[in-house]
């Protein structure tokens, strides 16, 4: 499609072109001319020239640096020429619309990283990945470390990586700025570009590429879940803050999954009134819900009493049993938020075990140590399963807990880890999927960049961990998802599923 | 007319015999009587053996209990008393056999004149055998035992004998027994300085001692004085123109003589239970007359010292006093404390308030209080004992339980998590509630009396943080259990009896035989270190100085009502409550155990510590001392320092908890979008 576009995009820089050149004997406009030209074939591209390092009349640098440095530094007079500005909008646009190749990896500085064990799993997955599907000098990898934070830092490795070493895609997105800038330079220069870690970005661009396992997915998974138990009524605990992903697909997928009736409970997880004031409406327990009535009546029964044994009445001591109104109770936050909701439940008399549901972070110790009987039955969903079911060149300095996981033959090891290995593991996973990923595009047989993106989106492959063999499902990589059970103080791994590409089409 | 007098001759003949007979039984049967036994109190008697106290150190502490008493020799009490008693008392005493036929009818024809009893016609010796061994009722059957006892006694002792009795035993009011106490008690001096109208005036509370009392009815007094003085005249025993000198006379009354001044007013709270200690001990009613040497365990220099750190409070306690004041009608604080010596299982000091001569009331052991969180290493020891470590976490949130009491806190103190000894010793109720409620109540109950409670523990949760009321003495000897190691020790006041021959009666049970396993010495041990970390970073904080050698624990009541501090080294215990009487809320300023009891303690225990160099614990060999993050309990080279089992360590590695604390959120590192990390 990109292939089609290409030819009009070429006449449209030509006629904007003479459309320059007839303004170009305005003496304001002369000193401007060239970069308006290379402004309108791409804003992107034009600000990321003013990075290249440019040495005006000097030679002796390879063909692209030349041909970016002409660009760079070419007066005015080059581009009132007819020939010289055709030769520079040809060679523009050649470099614009071929890669070279490579790949660009963008990492933070070792230095200036603040944790650096992240960005070391990460490079452990890649060469894990280089491991097992052998990596050739054919496919470069240049690797920029940039100042986390540093725009200029940033700007400065995008533009040598893609306008001097023309990548055929960028990888990054460490932190949140980094994310948003490399997603708008896939757009503006129709490079792929992978981003290997979650952060919004206001409009994804069809050149962005998501490496991590997005929330949908899990929203999926558990919606699926609940319409096999046939889930009609609904409650969120919404914590302030995260996990907005996931509600917001729990609350446009809903109804599709059967679930007629979603009730959100928004709660701030720093402050108990918040708390105790969405487990009171969890439970229909709010002083101002429809049952404050009833408590009235409760009270004078209970003043009345008091007075006729002349006992002192204590207002505090009226209260109404818990009612819970729902089929299933979604809690999208951690074990430390968890366990004080139960507290909180438990306070309020409810204690039954609660029909619960969680999401990966929910994965921790904490959650069944110690065992808490309301917890019995609940499950979360996550994207990594057991870990020592894991490929294993992948688990390496990996040593599973075995606390609170049950054994035997329906039961597994290894649903926990040293918490502070965790996120180094995911990221882990991330490098060898994106280097995997990453690999396959050696196999694509074209020389414009914006072919590649429409061949990842197609792109299908098939990995011992990563089952489902297309690699991408509107942008994001599709991960699989694992569901754990809780029962009698332990944890059971319960299933996983490869494709969930079709749920994320609904 | 012969034949009348045949019959009365007869009857009187049957009756004779009949009478005889009845005679010759109630003969048989006064003899098979064990009269012996019964007078053995009276011929027990010891002239001048009244019991003695004595301190640790052997000194005499106090004698003859703490009444007007001094038991005199007849000979050295002063005829005219004599005289005047007996002129008013029993006339005919030196020639009657014990009773007085003709004072009975006398006295009976009195009564029947004036239509009630106005006059008795026991003598002497039924007076001192009815007070010593009979009710005060006036029954016929009563009577007529008291004459067969006093028939009986005038066979065993002499006169003079009976008499010296009478005159040192009997009850002449306003706490004071027998002559000489009296002289003291209303003229404050010695019978052989006294007067015939001050003879006269003793000699007339014999009766009556309350009715006739000097110091409160002036009157009824002197009219009695002067009835007797006129018997004294009209018996001949004094002249008239002595009569006449005598009656003009005043009363003379000086009370200010005080018994046994000798004494510090604090020993005696100690010494007051001592007493009762012995009686008990004996099973005697009372110790008087009876020459016991009572030794005790009080150290004069430790009572002084705990009695010293109550009277610096002095200040403290009247600002709290009157900043209590518009609330409730004039709230008085009061103090008691404890000292026990650890190594001989023996109280050294007793202080049971402020100021004996204010109220006798011992509130060292008599009273019954809430102790608020001193119950606490009950639950927590019992806890470690099961399976529970230091590291413990648990989540600090509101509790519910017994689905009505819900003891709240506010709600800035929720959404913390805590490990075990965080909450220890920060004392935080709602996990003491919810570590008893695991453990269950009964248990924890058995584990309290194994310790050493023995007053009746609720069976509610509220006990789990010291609703129940206990008194000082088992807070001494519960504590005093985490002292020795998890030994518990019965401690003891009274280290022997002996009678007046010096034939040991009592003697306190050596240490070993007071003495029971009733905690591991590993548990007791990380205890023991808990309670220092109360010092150095808990609520009794206030004694960081100590926390090296020693422990304890606060506790305190809702509304300051009960304000504790117990605590221990390995030498001793010291316990302090302080408080009011009437448990009066003291709703102003932050009270607490740890302001209103441990500055009370923390001098005491300084002293006491500093004069034995006392050590550290030694740890037992099946523990181990790490360091752990306070709040999330993992190993910690930055976190403080906690004693484990050897058998249940703490995990090596921090918690999800703990990232989540430090904000390393997501835990997955692709959990939650929007909210990563920046690198």
């Amino acid at each position: 499609m990109m292939a089609a576009v290409l030819p009009f995009l070429a006449l449209g820089l030509l006629a904007s072109s003479a459309l320059f050149s007839a303004q170009a004997s305005t003496p304001a406009a002369r000193g401007q001319m060239c970069q308006q030209v290379v402004h309108h074939l791409s804003p992107v591209l034009n600000k990321l020239l003013s990075y290249l390092p440019v040495a005006s009349g000097q030679s002796g640098q390879d063909a692209q640096w030349n041909e970016w440095n002409f660009i760079a530094t070419a007066s005015d007079l080059h581009c009132r020429h007819p020939h010289t500005k055709r030769r520079l909008l040809q060679g523009a646009l050649r470099i614009y619309r071929e890669h070279s190749g490579a790949l660009g990896l963008i990492m933070p500085a070792p230095a200036a990283s603040s944790m650096p064990e992240l960005t070391e799993e990460f490079h452990q997955g890649w060469r894990m990945a280089c491991r097992v599907l052998g990596c050739s000098k054919q496919m470069p990898i240049l690797v920029r470390y940039v100042t986390p934070g540093s725009q200029e830092s940033l700007n400065r490795a995008i533009a040598d990586l893609t306008l001097n070493r023309r990548v055929m895609a960028l990888i990054g997105g460490w932190d949140a700025n980094a994310a948003r800038f490399l997603n708008e330079a896939a757009r503006g220069l129709k490079t792929p570009a992978f981003l290997i870690r979650p952060f919004s970005l206001r409009q994804t661009s069809a050149f962005t590429f998501h490496l991590f396992p997005h929330e949908r997915l899990l929203a999926n998974r558990l919606l699926t879940i609940w319409r096999q138990r046939g889930v009609r009524r609904l409650a969120v605990m919404q914590p302030a803050g995260h996990s907005a992903d996931l509600l917001h697909a729990v609350r446009t997928s809903a109804q599709s999954y059967g679930v007629s009736h979603v009730q959100f409970f928004p709660y701030d997880s720093s402050r108990y009134a918040s708390m105790e004031s969405a487990a009171q409406r969890l439970l229909d327990l709010h002083p101002q819900s429809a049952r404050s009535a009833e408590w009235q009546e409760r009270l004078e029964q209970q003043k009345q009493a008091a007075e006729l044994k002349g006992e002192p009445f204590d207002e505090s001591s009226v209260f109404l049993s818990p009612r819970l109104n729902f089929d299933m109770v979604l809690i999208p936050d951690n074990a430390k938020v968890l366990r004080h909701f139960l507290k909180i439940f438990q306070y309020l008399r409810y204690s039954s075990p609660l029909p619960l549901a969680g999401t990966p972070l929910w994965r921790s110790e904490e959650v069944v140590k110690p065992w808490d009987r309301m917890m019995e039955g609940a499950f979360f969903v996550d994207f990594i399963g057991p870990y020592h079911q894991l490929p294993s060149f992948l688990q390496q300095g990996l040593q599973p807990t075995e606390a609170g996981v049950s054994s035997g033959a329906l039961s597994h090891r290894g649903v926990f880890i040293d918490p502070l290995k965790m996120a180094p593991m995911d990221l882990r996973l991330i490098g060898y999927r994106t280097m995997s990923v990453a690999l396959q595009m050696r196999y694509f047989d074209v020389k414009r960049k914006s072919v590649i993106a429409s061949k990842l989106q197609q792109m299908y492959y098939r990995d011992e961990f990563f089952q489902n063999p297309q690699v991408f499902s509107e942008g994001y990589t599709n991960w699989p998802t694992f569901v754990f059970s809780l029962s009698a103080g332990r944890v059971h791994f319960l299933t996983a599923t490869g494709s969930t590409s079709k749920l994320l089409a609904r | 007319m012969r034949f009348i007098w045949r019959v009365i001759v007869a009857a009187l003949l049957v009756m004779g015999v009949l009478g005889g007979v009845a005679s010759y039984h109630a003969y048989r049967w006064y003899e098979a009587q064990p009269w012996q036994e019964q007078l053995q109190s009276i011929l027990e008697y010891r002239r001048g053996q009244s019991s003695v106290f004595y301190d640790a150190q052997g000194k005499v502490m106090q004698e003859s209990y703490s009444f007007y008493q001094k038991p005199t020799p007849y000979e050295q009490i002063p005829k005219p008393l004599i005289a005047a008693v007996l002129a008013t008392e029993d006339q005919h005493f030196f020639t009657h056999p014990g009773i007085d036929l003709g004072a009975i009818l006398r006295a009976a024809y009195e009564n029947m004149r004036a239509g009630g009893i106005v006059q008795g016609g026991s003598t002497i010796t039924q007076q001192l055998v009815r007070s010593y061994l009979l009710a005060r009722e006036r029954l016929f059957s009563r009577k007529i035992r008291e004459a067969i006892l006093a028939l009986k006694l005038e066979r065993i002792l002499s006169k003079e004998e009976i008499l010296e009795r009478y005159l040192n035993h009997l009850f002449l009011g306003q706490n004071s027994y027998g002559v000489a106490g009296a002289a003291q008690r209303f003229f404050s001096r010695p019978l052989d300085q006294l007067q015939w109208h001050q003879h006269a005036l003793l000699a007339g509370l014999f009766q009556a001692p309350s009715r006739y009392n000097p110091l409160r009815y002036k009157k009824r007094a002197l009219a009695r004085r002067q009835k007797v003085l006129r018997a004294l005249r009209d018996s001949g025993r004094i002249s008239r123109k002595t009569y006449r000198i005598h009656r003009k006379k005043p009363l003379d009354l000086d009370p200010s003589f005080e018994p046994h001044s000798e004494v510090a007013d604090h020993h005696r709270y100690y010494l007051d239970f001592a007493a009762q200690q012995a009686r008990e001990l004996l099973d005697v009613p009372s110790l008087k007359d009876r020459g016991y040497r009572i030794h005790t365990y009080l150290d004069r220099s430790t009572s002084n010292l705990l009695q010293r750190s109550i009277k610096a409070m002095d200040d403290k306690f009247t600002r709290v006093e009157r900043l209590n004041t518009s609330h409730h009608q004039g709230p008085r604080l009061e103090a008691a404390g404890i000292v026990m010596n650890v190594r001989r299982g023996t109280v050294e000091a007793m202080v049971g308030g402020r100021d004996y001569s204010q109220s006798k009331f011992n509130r060292a052991v008599q009273a019954q209080r809430a102790l608020g969180s001193a119950f606490k290493p009950i639950v927590y020891s019992y806890g470690l004992s099961q399976g529970y470590r230091w590291s413990d976490v648990f989540y600090i949130a509101p509790i519910t339980l017994a689905d009505t009491y819900r003891p709240r806190s506010p709600g800035h103190q929720y959404l913390k998590e805590s490990t075990l000894l965080g909450a220890f010793i920060d004392s935080i109720n709602v996990t003491s509630l919810e570590l008893g409620k695991k453990l269950g109540m009964n248990a924890i109950i058995e584990h309290a009396q194994r310790l050493g409670m023995s007053s009746p523990i609720k069976k509610e949760y509220g006990s789990l943080i010291g609703q129940s009321e206990v008194n000082l003495l088992e807070m001494t000897r519960l504590y005093s259990t985490f002292a020795a190691g998890g030994q518990r020790v019965d401690p003891v006041v009274v280290a022997r009896i002996e009678d007046h021959t010096g034939k040991v009666l009592y003697e306190a049970p050596a240490k070993q035989k007071r003495t029971e396993t009733v905690l591991s010495a590993e548990v007791n041990y990380l205890m023991v270190q808990a309670m220092s970390k109360v010092l150095s970073h808990g609520t009794g904080r206030h004694a960081y100085s100590l926390a090296g050698f020693a422990g304890g624990k606060t506790g305190t009541t809702n509304d300051a009502t009960n304000n504790w501090f117990c605590g221990f080294s390995q030498d001793y215990v010291v316990v302090v409550w302080v408080g009011t009487d009437a448990s009066t809320p003291l709703l102003r300023g932050s009270l607490s155990g740890a302001r209103l009891a441990l500055p009370i303690w923390k001098p005491v225990m300084s002293a006491l510590s500093s004069a034995a160099a006392t050590q550290p614990m030694e740890a037992p060999s099946g523990v181990v001392s790490l360091l752990i993050d306070p709040r999330f309990g993992h190993l910690s080279s930055t976190g403080i320092r906690a004693w484990f089992l050897k058998n249940a360590l703490p995990a090596a590695r921090p918690s999800s908890l703990t990232l989540i604390h430090s904000g390393q959120q997501p835990l997955r590192g692709f959990g939650s979008a929007g909210k990563g990390t920046s690198l």
